[in-house]
């Protein structure tokens, strides 16, 4: 395991991490050189695909105001990663709330913005209760004709891919390395895992704690995703001096507060894996349970407890080899 | 009726020594030629052998050199008011350093964004 490649980098406001062990054949790149090369990747992803970007292909298809807008294969694909993010889960992973999260002042990024402390953020808070979809669901008139290359939507929505862009990244550089016997790819905290050398020795993840950044746990992954959602890097004082972050109610367009303040979810990929932990924390207690149950995951409440749901190691039956972490 | 053939030896002899004549050098020119040639064959082939020996022994051979450092943190805790004759707990950790970025320094963290 020791002679993995191993960068990090900064792109997509984010710390990404790649691990890549040795070629399944000799012909291909090494691990090095493949490293560089998913490092342009993620970059041009980045690039492509920000919102905080006016070149970017996104912030064109926003400002567009056409309902069919011509659109390359990869904002298409983020389109459709998007709109099935919204349907997966139950319309709370929203993909149109750009209006409404730049009223709540999340107009520019925020990378490299200090956060505002979580814990004033959550005693002034309102009282807890679960999010909602929107009532109107616009996701749902989104849609992606690949024959013609166009995306459809109504006029005036805007697409924000901010709610899966980074899980999507991370699963479309886990399949172009395919061809490694084992890689790691962290896309801001959105971990995508593969190989087959992984599924015999799977990697150990730490979750790290939102109040206090110390691991909460180690997890085992041999292939899928995993990923965590929270409250703690992006919250900031509005114009008016109320607290808000990025993870809105799409009912009311507003910062939800659930009673939970992380949620980290493991799933086949890393972008379903979002998904759920993103829900998760929407829903709040009652409803995180029931969204991790299938592919397990962890909540941690307002007051910083963390509490395991379902399964908690991810790996492939008997091929896990690995001792269980104490 | 008999019929008698008569066989005159000069004739034999003649058609045998015609036959050799026809059939070129005799056996033992044509072993000797055929044992150099089988030589000169050989003695090409050693050449060659030996000159592929002494090109592949002037190629360099690749070296992976991946240096390994060791770092052993020695932390005495001396106990209030102790003399010093406190415990001592040691922590060792170990680190790896190559010629690319080898050996994962840390686990990977899944964490807000």
């Amino acid at each position: 395991m020791n002679d993995q490649c191993d960068i990090t980098f900064h792109s997509m406001g984010s710390d990404i991490r790649l691990l890549i062990g040795p070629p399944l054949l000799r012909t291909a790149p090494s691990p090095a050189e493949a490293s560089l090369r998913e490092r342009a990747y993620v970059e041009d992803f980045s690039a492509r695909l920000s919102r905080f970007r006016p070149e970017s292909e996104l912030s064109a298809l926003n400002r567009d105001t056409r309902t069919q807008v011509p659109a390359s294969p990869l904002l298409r694909t983020a389109v459709r990663a998007g709109v099935w993010a919204a349907q997966r889960s139950g319309g709370l992973v929203d993909p149109t709330l750009v209006g409404a999260l730049e009223r709540a002042g999340y107009e520019t990024s925020l990378d490299g913005c200090p956060p505002a402390s979580l814990e004033q953020a959550l005693a002034a808070a309102p009282p807890r209760q679960p999010a909602r979809p929107h009532p109107e669901q616009l996701w749902r008139r989104i849609s992606v004709d690949d024959r013609r290359a166009i995306v459809r939507r109504p006029t005036g929505v805007m697409f924000d891919t901010g709610g899966t862009g980074k899980g999507l990244c991370a699963d479309a550089v886990a399949h172009r390395l395919g061809g490694y016997t084992r890689f790691m790819v962290d896309c801001g905290g959105d971990l995508a895992i593969g190989g087959v050398s992984a599924q015999l020795e799977p990697y150990e993840v730490e979750i790290e704690h939102p109040l206090t950044g110390e691991a909460i746990r180690t997890v085992r992954v041999g292939a899928g995703g995993i990923a965590t959602s929270g409250l703690n890097v992006r919250v900031w004082r509005d114009s008016e001096g109320h607290f808000a972050h990025h993870l809105l109610d799409p009912a009311t367009g507003l910062p939800a507060w659930t009673g939970l303040i992380g949620a980290t979810a493991l799933a086949p990929s890393a972008l379903e894996a979002e998904t759920h932990s993103k829900a998760a924390l929407l829903l709040g207690r009652a409803g995180a349970r029931r969204v991790l149950a299938e592919h397990g995951g962890l909540i941690v409440h307002d007051d910083g407890d963390v509490e395991e749901i379902g399964p908690l190691d991810r790996t492939r039956g008997a091929l896990a080899l690995a001792g269980r972490p104490a | 009726m008999t019929e008698q053939v008569v066989v005159d030896p000069d004739r034999r002899d003649g058609r045998r020594r015609r036959g050799r004549l026809r059939g070129g050098p005799d056996r033992m020119t044509v072993a000797l030629f055929a044992l150099s040639a089988f030589l000169l064959v050989l003695a090409l082939l050693g050449t060659q052998l030996s000159h592929t020996v002494s090109t592949r022994a002037e190629k360099p051979t690749a070296v992976l050199i991946r240096r390994i450092y060791r770092t052993t943190v020695i932390e005495r805790v001396l106990p209030a008011g102790s003399g010093g004759s406190g415990s001592a707990s040691v922590t060792q950790s170990v680190s790896g350093s190559a010629s690319s970025a080898l050996a994962p320094a840390a686990l990977p963290v899944t964490r807000t964004s």
